[in-house]
């Protein structure tokens, strides 16, 4: 008999308890003179016997039920004649294939799957006639080719030893193939295929056909034994499928974090703890409920700490296959958005000031933008060409000097944003002459659509006066400028009235047109030129020419419009690397040296087609450290290559094959191993069940004993 | 000889409590079935031979010139043993056990007998061996039992058989015999032995005591019952045990009662905890009863 655990056995020694308190209770008996002991002995005559019985009885239910307890919870099995069958009779070739994927990391009784397999193997190895070849085969994604069957059962052995689980997925058809390679180089005509395994679904690709061994008369087929060392369900929960995303109405900084939490077991999971953890701080949590083999998918949030590099991971309470229950990330957190307004129309009350709503709207981004104002004058070609702006917003400027136009070119072909509204101080024809084609279209003329409620008589500056304001159509609410802005949510932007406008000529076919006014003048335009973007609003920022800035949609509009002229509308967030994948570094400045995977070892650099560096397979999960050139240089970009890997999702799935698949592909047996603290699948007759029931009758009968 | 400090100690308590007990109980002074001297005049009857001469009532003679004697009611010549077992299992109980509650129940009844001026006398049971003081009628007397009562200390064992074999030896006249005590005698025929004074005219009275704890016998943890009487010892599970004990108890009371009843003599229950007095007076009340239906 043995136990799929052990230490739950040793509990069994509870059962000496009654005796020993029954014996403690003698001693401790008190005296008491008492002058009908006549009485008492006659009774006692009487039923001496039957309270002798009784006590002997309600002692042994006692004891029975306190040894058959924890025994039951140590899932006891005995292996039945025909799973000790083990190696056949008659000269045999022998390949010992010990699945070394992912999942066989399950610890199950204090020891891995895997380390259950190895025990087995030598025990089998130990059986083996003296002369039989046998040779020993680690099933993984890359394992060293086995060696030719052979009686040196040292070399085997220390082979054996030397195998080490790995975390990636193995093909166990392959492995299969590859055995009965190994043993064609033996003379021996018996081939016979031990496979130690965990009967995964994922690992066994049962429409690969058996393998045929080529021998010096034909073709055989060898037979397969396989040993179920995973000793029946192996429930697992899991994570997978880590997806980080800007979350801007959690924070200027604030991400998502959506993942799939899996529960890989029959019995349903409530209320599972699920945790996003940053720089070793426990930052967000939340709670899932699992149906047996269902999932669900959780999402948490959280504002980072910007212009740093984060590491972090999401998790759940370490299960029996601990490597699927965090999933780590690393993200780059950028830095804040530098943008410069120039307010054409200062004013000493602030709430006439051109920049008033402009302000008050990027402030309220939680820090992401950093302001600066300054006036058209002061704006100089030295400011525009240094590297201390992001962002350039013009604001109703009517002239900039001589030499700034060609520096915001030169500022937006670097890489900057320039954000360019109207107003009563814009000439069109001498502002399109000044800033050219860096406009996405040069202006024409001022259209008042209807004359603003607080302006007492109509205006017309140059255009045809309509009846009513204009209103935003054709939103193209897939662009960044309107993230957060879904179909019934963009109710705030078409009521915004708008009283004038600028007409513009047509523009580039390049040019987006983001919103355009019901006569179908453009409202905003995105162009693009070179690596800088430029965004024209066709009215104005303050409440002359429409009451857009007093509006709930202004702000988000305006302050997405900002992140995207700075290029910050989707934040880089480096992927979630699976275990056994290749990583290939994105081009650019930051240079990869050297990496260290988690357990210290070294990660040998490559070079990907492209050219790119790259790291040809990720073997461990965890965060793979990677060192940059000059990262002194680099202060703040320390860590930011570095790689985050998770667990393959196809080793968490711990779904079992049913052995009949196997037998019914590859013939042969299937049996559960007779290590010590082995349970039952296959072949083997358990006894917990039984147990169970004893301790049930023990409790009844000491219940009525007792009573 | 004078008495210990622990007799004196007794002794004061057993008069408070005998105080306290005829405090309690009714006048129960019973008057004797027999006619004899005394000073209170009951009735005439006519001369026959045989009668004493001089109770003669010669002016009766004068009147009626017929001879009359005269005849009174007698209080006192009944002559009542009260016979205490002081064996070990008498001491059994809170508060002195039961031997105190015997002790106080004999002075309480030797009170009222004294004062009804009936001779009281004293039997002890004590170490296997009877010790009988005669009776008389005196205050001193009554003190002197009362002391003796006070002094005794249980100890030995119980012999119905024996006793009842010393009493028969030592009262030779008919006498009330009241005997106290628990009666766990483990002879067979002791009881029946100690009846059978009834047959040889003694009124037999047996006052039947026991604690509350035997009746009861509420143990609830494992203990070593050790006998009191000899070296007799049982350790048990006092909750097992306690049906089967209570039956045995109760046959034991049965067959005593009902054996008291076929010998023609009183017996009255008394348990630790009930109060003395009412134990006396159902005694007395029973006693009457028996006595009117006697005269009737």
């Amino acid at each position: 008999m043995s136990f799929d655990h052990p230490g739950l056995a040793a509990f069994a020694a509870l059962a000496l308890l009654p005796p020993l308190l029954h014996l403690l209770d003698r001693r401790k008996a008190r005296v008491h003179a008492f002058a009908a002991l006549e009485f008492l002995l006659r009774a006692q005559r009487g039923g001496e016997r039957r309270f002798r019985l009784r006590r002997l009885l309600l002692l042994l239910s006692r004891m029975a039920l306190l040894a058959a307890v924890p025994l039951a919870l140590a899932r006891p099995h005995l292996d039945t004649p025909r799973a000790r069958a083990t190696v056949t009779s008659g000269p045999q070739a022998t390949a010992f294939v010990f699945d070394g994927s992912g999942s066989m990391r399950y610890r199950r009784g204090g020891q891995s799957l895997f380390a259950r397999a190895q025990q087995e193997g030598r025990r089998q190895l130990a059986q083996l006639a003296p002369d039989a070849p046998a040779t020993a085969l680690l099933c993984a994604a890359q394992a060293a080719a086995p060696l030719p069957p052979s009686d040196d059962r040292g070399a085997l052995l220390s082979a054996l030893d030397g195998f080490a689980v790995t975390q990636e997925p193995a093909d166990l058809a392959t492995c299969i193939e590859r055995a009965g390679l190994a043993l064609g180089q033996s003379e021996v005509a018996g081939k016979h295929i031990v496979v130690f395994t965990d009967l995964q679904q994922t690992g066994w690709d049962l429409r690969r056909p058996p393998p045929l061994i080529a021998t010096s008369k034909g073709a055989v087929r060898a037979e397969l034994e396989v040993v179920d060392v995973a000793h029946g369900e192996l429930p697992n929960l899991a994570l997978s499928d880590l997806s980080i995303t800007a979350a801007p109405a959690v924070g200027s900084h604030g991400y998502q974090f959506a993942f799939t939490v899996h529960n890989f077991g029959r019995e349903p999971v409530a209320n599972l703890p699920v945790a996003l953890e940053v720089r070793g701080q426990v930052v967000a949590r939340g709670f899932c409920d699992l149906p047996g083999f269902g999932a669900e998918h959780k999402v948490l949030a959280a504002t980072l700490p910007p212009g740093t590099v984060v590491e972090g991971r999401v998790f759940l309470p370490a299960d029996s296959l601990t490597e699927d229950d965090a999933i780590p990330f690393v993200l780059p957190v950028p830095r804040q958005v530098r943008a410069l307004i120039v307010d054409g129309a200062p004013s000493t009350l602030r709430y006439l000031d051109e920049a008033f709503f402009v302000q008050t709207a990027l402030e309220g981004a939680g820090g992401a933008i950093a302001l600066r104002t300054t006036d058209p004058e002061a704006l100089t070609a030295t400011e525009l060409d240094g590297e201390g702006l992001d962002v350039v917003l013009l604001l109703n400027v009517h002239g900039l000097s001589k030499d700034v136009p060609a520096a915001l070119r030169r500022f937006v072909e670097r890489g900057g944003g320039l954000f360019v509204a109207l107003g009563d101080r814009v000439d069109p024809e001498s502002f399109s002459e000044a800033l050219g084609d860096l406009l996405p279209a040069p202006l024409r003329l001022v259209k008042t659509a209807a004359p603003p409620p607080h302006v007492e008589s109509s205006v017309a500056q140059g255009a045809v006066t309509a009846q009513s304001p204009a209103h935003f159509t054709r939103i193209d609410l897939s662009s960044p400028l309107f993230a957060g802005f879904g179909s019934g949510a963009s109710a705030g932007l078409l009521d915004t009235r708008f009283y004038r406008y600028m007409l513009i000529e047509p523009p580039p076919k390049d040019v987006q047109v983001l919103a355009s006014y019901e006569d179908g003048a453009p409202a905003l335009l995105l162009s693009h030129r070179k690596e800088g973007r430029v965004l024209l609003f066709t009215s104005g920022v303050a409440r002359e020419w429409n009451d857009w800035p007093i509006r709930a949609s202004f702000v988000p509009v305006l302050q997405q419009a900002v992140l995207l002229l700075a290029h910050r509308e989707e934040p880089r967030v480096p992927p979630v690397e699976i275990v056994g994948h290749a990583h290939v570094f994105p081009a650019g400045e930051l240079v990869p040296v050297s990496a260290r995977l988690p357990s210290g070892a070294e990660a040998p650099l490559s070079r990907a087609p492209g050219g790119e560096r790259a790291i040809e397979r990720l073997t461990e999960v965890g965060l793979t450290q990677v060192r940059l050139a000059e990262a002194a240089a680099h202060g703040g970009e320390l860590g930011a290559l570095d790689v985050a890997v998770a667990f393959d999702p196809r080793e968490s799935n711990t779904r079992r094959l049913d052995p009949s698949e196997v037998t019914a592909r590859y013939g042969g047996t299937v049996r559960a191993d007779s290590a010590p603290g082995g349970g039952l699948t296959n072949g083997r007759f358990s006894l917990w069940t039984q147990l169970l029931v004893v301790s049930a009758l023990c409790f009844v009968l000491e219940a009525l004993l007792g009573a | 000889m004078g008495l210990s400090p622990d007799a004196l100690a007794r002794l004061a308590r057993l008069h408070l409590r005998t105080k306290a007990v005829l405090d309690g109980l009714l006048a129960g002074q019973h008057r004797s079935p027999r006619r004899g001297q005394s000073v209170e005049f009951a009735e005439h009857k006519e001369y026959s031979p045989g009668d004493e001469i001089r109770h003669i009532d010669w002016k009766a003679y004068g009147k009626f010139d017929r001879y009359y004697v005269k005849r009174f009611e007698q209080e006192t010549n009944l002559r009542a043993y009260l016979v205490v077992d002081a064996s070990a299992s008498m001491a059994y109980g809170a508060e002195g056990g039961k031997f105190e509650l015997a002790g106080v129940l004999a002075a309480g009844l030797a009170t009222v007998l004294s004062r009804q001026q009936d001779s009281v006398g004293l039997g002890l049971w004590q170490q296997e061996r009877l010790t009988l003081w005669p009776p008389h009628q005196s205050p001193a007397h009554l003190s002197a039992l009362l002391e003796r009562l006070a002094a005794a200390v249980p100890r030995g064992g119980t012999n119905l058989a024996a006793l009842a074999q010393g009493l028969g030896e030592k009262i030779h006249r008919p006498a009330l015999i009241v005997v106290l005590s628990d009666l766990f005698d483990v002879s067979p025929g002791g009881l029946a032995q100690l009846l059978s004074l009834r047959a040889r005219g003694h009124d037999v009275v047996v006052l039947h005591l026991l604690d509350r704890a035997e009746l009861d016998f509420s143990f609830e943890d494992p203990t070593l019952f050790v006998s009191m009487e000899d070296d007799r010892r049982l350790e048990v599970n006092p909750r097992e045990l306690r049906r089967g004990y209570l039956d045995e108890l109760q046959r034991f009371l049965t067959d005593t009662e009902r054996l008291c009843r076929e010998r023609d003599c009183d017996y009255q229950r008394v348990v630790s905890d009930a109060p003395p007095e009412r134990a006396l007076a159902a005694l007395l009340a029973q006693r009457d009863r028996r006595a009117g239906a006697g005269r009737r």
